[in-house]
């Protein structure tokens, strides 16, 4: 790249006047040296100059009118195309909940653990406590204490003492008709 | 070479009593529509004449100009105060514009069209009432604003904020999001370019004043 050309680069900066002092210097002698450079500096001011001065041109007198008009006819389909969609949005999200909500119900009363083939061979499907478990080191034929969990070891009859039988009252029965 | 139109509101306002545009746009966002209207009235022309010199065509310029505040309206929420206003407005236009470009670079028999009924106009100005300085005049904008049109567009954008609009470096800078040098070189090259194709009015120009 010749000085000219590099001095070209310069000529926006000189004409305002924000080359720094070394550099303004040398642009200085450069112009003084080269003609050309002199010629092109003055029309690069003459060009910026008529650009600022081109006529100033304005919008037309209804142009607020208009903008409004377009605000008003664009937005308020938008606004409604918002809601529709957010309320879209809502409605499918509580068809999803109840589908899902319905297929999680079907899933558990469908699972494994309630079927009636399999309900006998889980123990936790029905929890028993633990009077009701059955030792397996004790032989059920000797002893079943737990056979009747639920009984009323006092109503049992069979295992109410002799005594008790002696003294239970016998009940006479009246004939009422006499 | 001094900056022209001022181009930010908040400049203005900091001089007088008016609110700033970064108030206004504040006042916006919390629902006062007044305060939209002042932007508009505001920014409008010089939004004009930034999107007009950059697409040579004033129908087309107040269309984007209409659509640029439209976008304001709409995403006023977007606009946070880490940048200033004007430049966030120039942002959306300068955006809008480009995207206009680009559908006429596809339409472009539509395109020729246009320029060919441009170079009627430019051969053929009103001559009815204007007297010969204003026709001067408008013979001379019309060649100006060709010379803009048929820059690159990276070079006409920031010609028109830089030299039209009257923007500082920095500010051009926020605006098209290139580094601040690259602004400097880019407006230096459209100034040469413009020089160079301008160079037989200029030389004209120059024998009238002398």
């Amino acid at each position: 790249m010749g000085d000219s050309d590099r001095m070209k680069n310069y000529i926006s900066d000189y004409l305002e006047n924000s080359l720094d002092p070394s550099t303004h210097k040398e642009f200085e002698d450069a112009l003084k040296r080269s003609r050309e450079l002199s010629t092109m500096t003055d029309r690069v001011a003459a060009v910026s100059a008529h650009l600022s001065n081109l006529k100033k041109h304005t919008c037309s007198d209804d142009f607020s009118v208009k903008l409004r008009e377009k605000i008003h006819t664009t937005s308020e389909p938008l606004i409604s195309r918002r809601t529709v969609l957010r309320y879209s949005f809502a409605a499918s999200f509580v068809i999803i909940l109840v589908i899902a909500t319905f297929t999680i119900t079907n899933l558990m009363s469908d699972s494994p653990e309630n079927t009636p083939t399999l309900q006998g061979s889980t123990q936790n499907a029905n929890p028993v406590s633990a009077e009701e478990q059955v030792d397996p080191l004790v032989d059920e034929g000797e002893l079943n204490i737990n056979s009747k969990p639920n009984e009323n070891a006092f109503s049992d009859s069979s295992r109410v003492q002799p005594e008790e039988k002696k003294n239970k009252p016998k009940i006479k029965y009246v004939d009422q008709k006499k | 070479m001094t900056k022209t139109q001022g181009s930010s509101g908040t400049e203005r306002a900091q001089q007088g009593s008016q609110p700033t545009d970064e108030e206004l746009i504040a006042r916006f966002q919390n629902g006062d529509t007044y305060a939209f209207d002042l932007l508009v009235r505001r920014y409008k022309d010089p939004l004009l004449n930034f999107i007009y010199r950059f697409l040579g065509d004033l129908v087309e310029a107040e269309d984007i100009v209409q659509e640029t505040f439209y976008r304001v309206y709409k995403n006023k929420h977007y606009y946070k105060e880490v940048a200033k206003f004007s430049t966030w407005i120039y942002t959306i236009a300068g955006n809008l514009a480009k995207t206009e470009l680009r559908r006429r670079k596809r339409r472009k028999v539509f395109s020729i069209h246009k320029e060919t009924s441009a170079e009627k106009e430019l051969e053929l100005p009103d001559l009815k009432s204007d007297p010969e300085s204003e026709v001067n005049t408008v013979v001379t904008e019309k060649l100006i604003q060709k010379a803009i049109t048929s820059l690159p567009q990276k070079f006409r954008q920031v010609i028109v904020l830089r030299d039209i609009q009257g923007f500082s470096y920095e500010e051009i800078s926020s605006i098209i999001k290139v580094p601040l040098g690259t602004v400097k070189s880019r407006v230096n090259r459209a100034r040469l370019k413009l020089q160079e194709d301008l160079d037989f009015l200029l030389e004209d120009l120059e024998n009238i004043s002398n």
